[in-house]
């Protein structure tokens, strides 16, 4: 991985801090006393900044500056967090994001209103000769009557300086850091990275040079130095880990917190003989033995040659701050997880892929060979091949949580764009979905939810009006359901007004004057630049986003649905498949062509009946133990002639999402996994085709689209029964 | 040219000037060797005209001053006064040894 790599990874790194940074606020927003939300912002800013320095960021670093020490005043109780501190800090993200996107026209235009607002808060923190000394939590609404005698700017709230207990949360770390020898080649700056880490406290840093070759067998550039630290620091060990965060996969890294109190909670100052011993450096057996010579024990043990004298630097500088630590604070935090770019996982998904493929024509050649032995090693690979599939699939699925965590943040700014009150309620966020998906998600649900804010939730004052409380509620919620995934985001707004949805569609031409089908109107609003809105906002009612909703979903193969009721409010649900990539399918042959019907949607698959079929084509319904199921001719549908009528055919029963049907096939081939292929534009019009897949014998076969097909035979029923009335 | 090896028949001088980071550093450890091939009993390091560093230049002060040892050759330094920036990066690097013995006089 060279620099650029390590830079791109920093890059993502930082999008996520800065989202998780956003998220946190509004938290902190609800609950302005929460300090471990003021700590988290804090320590996420520090990453961003020092970071940032190590990989070139300079005006990022420079900016994010000023943003921490404005937290850190907050951390210290010296100013209240306030609506306008949140509000800042909102601001500021998204100009650090602008400098970290390198948009940064649009960081310079915003840099210099937000820091000198910045640095006028700030001055409002100086600590005011007659302020109150109140706990820092204090950031309700007697704490913001009191900005003003405190004659702080608006909203600001000096109180108390110091924490007089922090002395006490003081913890020693002991780092061995040792990097690989191409650390630097990859644009890492080892001089940023001690400095962040001397940010967090005091430092000792002994370097061990016994590994640097003399002259004519060093390589200038690479390194061979490692180090022990020492760091005494109020901060927890996920603080001083996550200054290692870009290095760690390039380094050896230990960080161990050292016992500062004995079990009666009294400094615990170990002799420097147990530390050196503790440490690995020396045998406990040599203690005793160094100790009778009186001198102090570590020249002694210098002098003995039993320890270096880095280590033994380091030993005594562990000891001194040790003395000086007061109070133990259990923060460990292991991280179990690597981070592996996206482009590296897709790669591996395609290789599986083709692995499947060719696993298919390797069982298929066993099947014609007709060698037991080669069959046995072809099921062997099958089985492997479904668990490999598996194991790569569900890597790259995601808690839709990565998806959610900008929504609080859009309905907060569109709360304030529209002088509504909205509250958001989030559920599902663990259910997993592809991260291909996920991403591609991100813009139908935002327009969704714009359309919710803006037209979905009335103003408070005609809620009230209406009985309904002053703060409208958007609520998504995510849910698994068999091999889908479903997003719903509802309002409890004012409906969808359908007879003025019908209107603006008469006079578009889109419908006729005599629809009345509900569904047919609802569908309306996902027409391109379909808009009901009497005027536009800068929020919606261009007409422009529902119709990107529809498209995006059914680039996913995903479907929209919508439910309202007038005064009530509106959902809308996605419906989503898990993956895009894989899946097991039962293969049909219909007029020559082969069809793939996804594996988790088919109950059964059953023989042409003789009897019990009403009719053909999608007017034609079969009597299953007592259900009537309607039928789908494939033929038809695809037009393909209508075949040999002497011919067994064959029904495949489907269920989708509570709908059952019956497909009518010339022949069930059998089960296969399918790798699904991209689609060219041209094809992705066919609506009741989901993709394509090659077969073993490198073949093409048709993916069905099952919902569409069943939307399509419940459009004819409708219509037929428009016709017969 | 971040460095100049001055010839004398005793006393080899490396004078640095500008920048000693990893950009430069190897031209600086070419010039290093030079200076040692070169065979005098001494060589010294003027680090008068020092810029900005890093750790490369430290880590190749250790190296020359290890391998000046081991052939009982001795390494002066000098120009580096106590309160030099370099001085301070060195510690906080964990690395002042490498300029053990640099004096402030040229």
């Amino acid at each position: 991985m060279n620099f650029e790599d390590n830079k791109g990874l920093f890059v993502e790194e930082a999008r996520e801090l800065l989202e998780s940074i956003e998220s946190r606020l509004l938290e902190l927003e609800q609950a302005p006393g929460d300090e471990a939300i003021i700590d988290d912002v804090f320590r996420s800013l520090h990453t961003v900044k020092g970071s940032g320095a190590m990989f070139g960021f300079e005006e990022m670093t420079a900016f994010a500056h000023g943003l921490e020490s404005l937290f850190d005043d907050v951390r210290k109780g010296r100013l209240g967090v306030t609506g306008e501190i949140v509000g800042l800090t909102l601001e500021s993200v998204d100009c650090l994001s602008s400098l970290l996107e390198g948009r940064d026209d649009e960081a310079a235009r915003a840099r210099g209103s937000i820091e000198s607002r910045l640095e006028a808060v700030r001055r409002g923190a100086e600590p005011a000769p007659e302020a109150d000394a109140k706990p820092p939590a204090a950031a309700g609404s007697s704490a913001t009557d009191k900005a003003g005698t405190a004659g702080g700017s608006k909203g600001i709230v000096p109180i108390a300086a110091d924490d007089p207990s922090e002395a006490g949360l003081t913890n020693v770390y002991r780092i061995r850091f040792r990097p690989d020898a191409d650390l630097l080649g990859r644009g890492v700056k080892l001089e940023n990275l001690f400095s962040e880490l001397a940010e967090l406290g005091t430092v000792v840093a002994v370097a061990d040079a016994s590994r640097v070759p003399e002259l004519d067998a060093l390589e200038p550039s690479s390194l061979y130095l490692s180090w022990i630290l020492t760091l005494s620091t109020t901060a927890s060990e996920a603080d001083v880990s996550s200054v290692f965060m870009f290095v760690e996969d390039y380094a050896e890294l230990k960080i161990e917190r050292l016992p500062v109190v004995d079990a009666e909670g009294k400094p615990a100052v170990p002799p420097i003989g147990e530390l050196l011993a503790a440490r690995g450096a020396l045998e406990r057996d040599s203690i005793d033995e160094i100790r009778g010579r009186q001198k102090p024990f570590g020249e002694l043990a210098l002098e003995a040659g039993k320890v270096s004298k880095p280590e033994l630097e380091a030993a005594l500088a562990e000891q001194r701050m040790a003395k000086a630590a007061g109070q133990e604070r259990e923060n460990k935090k292991e991280s179990a997880s690597i981070r592996v770019r996206k482009e590296k996982l897709d790669y591996l998904v395609d290789a599986v892929g083709e692995l499947v493929i060719l696993q298919a024509r390797l069982r298929q050649a066993a099947t014609e060979a007709g060698l037991d032995e080669f069959s046995g090693i072809a099921e062997d690979l099958s089985r492997l091949t479904d668990e490999l599939r598996d194991a790569t699939m569900n890597i790259r699925m995601v808690p839709l949580d990565e998806s959610f965590s900008g929504f609080p943040r859009l309905v907060h700014d569109l709360a304030a764009q529209l002088g509504k009150e909205l509250n958001l309620t989030l559920r599902g966020g663990a259910t997993e979905l592809d991260k291909n998906i996920i991403e591609s998600l991100k813009d139908p649900l935002v327009h969704i939810i714009r359309n919710s804010a803006d037209h979905g939730v009335e103003s408070p004052e005609e809620r009230e009006r209406a009985g309904k409380p002053r703060a409208g509620t958007i609520t998504i919620e995510a849910r698994q359901q068999g091999s889908r995934v479903e997003i719903e985001i509802a309002d409890d707004g004012a409906g969808l007004d359908l007879e003025r949805v019908r209107e603006r569609g008469v006079e578009r031409g889109l419908i006729d004057a005599s629809e009345r089908d509900p569904e047919r109107i609802k569908s309306l609003i996902f027409e391109p630049g379909f808009s009901t809105a009497r005027q536009t906002t800068g929020v919606s009612g261009r007409g422009v986003g529902m119709d990107v909703v529809r498209s995006n979903l059914r680039r996913l193969r995903g479907d929209v649905s919508i439910a309202t009721e007038r005064g009530r409010g509106t959902a809308i649900t996605l419906s989503i498949p898990l993956t895009l990539v894989i899946v097991d399918g039962l293969l049909v042959r219909v007029g020559g062509v082969h069809y793939v019907v996804n594996l988790s949607q088919v109950l059964e698959c059953v023989d042409e009946p003789a009897s019990g079929r009403a009719g053909r084509g999608a007017r034609g319904f079969i009597d299953l133990r007592g259900k009537t199921i309607p039928i789908v001719d494939l033929r038809e549908r695809f037009g393909l002639g209508r075949g040999d009528e002497r011919a067994d055919r064959r029904l495949v029963i489907i269920d989708d999402d509570g709908s059952v049907v019956a497909l009518w096939v010339d022949a069930v081939v059998g089960k296969q996994q399918v790798v699904i292929k991209p689609f060219t534009m041209d094809l992705r019009q066919i609506a009741s085709i989901a993709g394509a897949t090659v077969l073993g014998d490198g073949s093409v076969a048709l993916i069905l689209n099952s919902r569409e097909i069943i939307k399509t035979l419940r459009r004819d029923e409708r219509a037929q029964t428009k016709e017969c009335t | 040219m971040p460095v100049t090896l001055i010839n004398d028949t005793t006393i080899q001088t490396l004078l640095v000037v500008g920048p000693a980071t990893v950009a430069e550093i190897d031209e600086l450890g070419d010039a290093f060797r030079s200076a040692v091939a070169s065979g005098a009993p001494t060589v010294r390091v003027d680090l008068s005209g020092l810029g900005k560093l890093d750790v490369t230049f430290l880590q190749l002060l250790v190296s020359l001053r290890a391998t000046l040892a081991r052939a009982g050759r001795s390494l002066s330094c000098l120009g580096l006064g106590p309160d030099h920036p370099a001085r301070r990066q060195a510690a906080a690097l964990g690395l002042s040894a490498a300029f053990d013995g640099c004096g402030g006089q040229r």
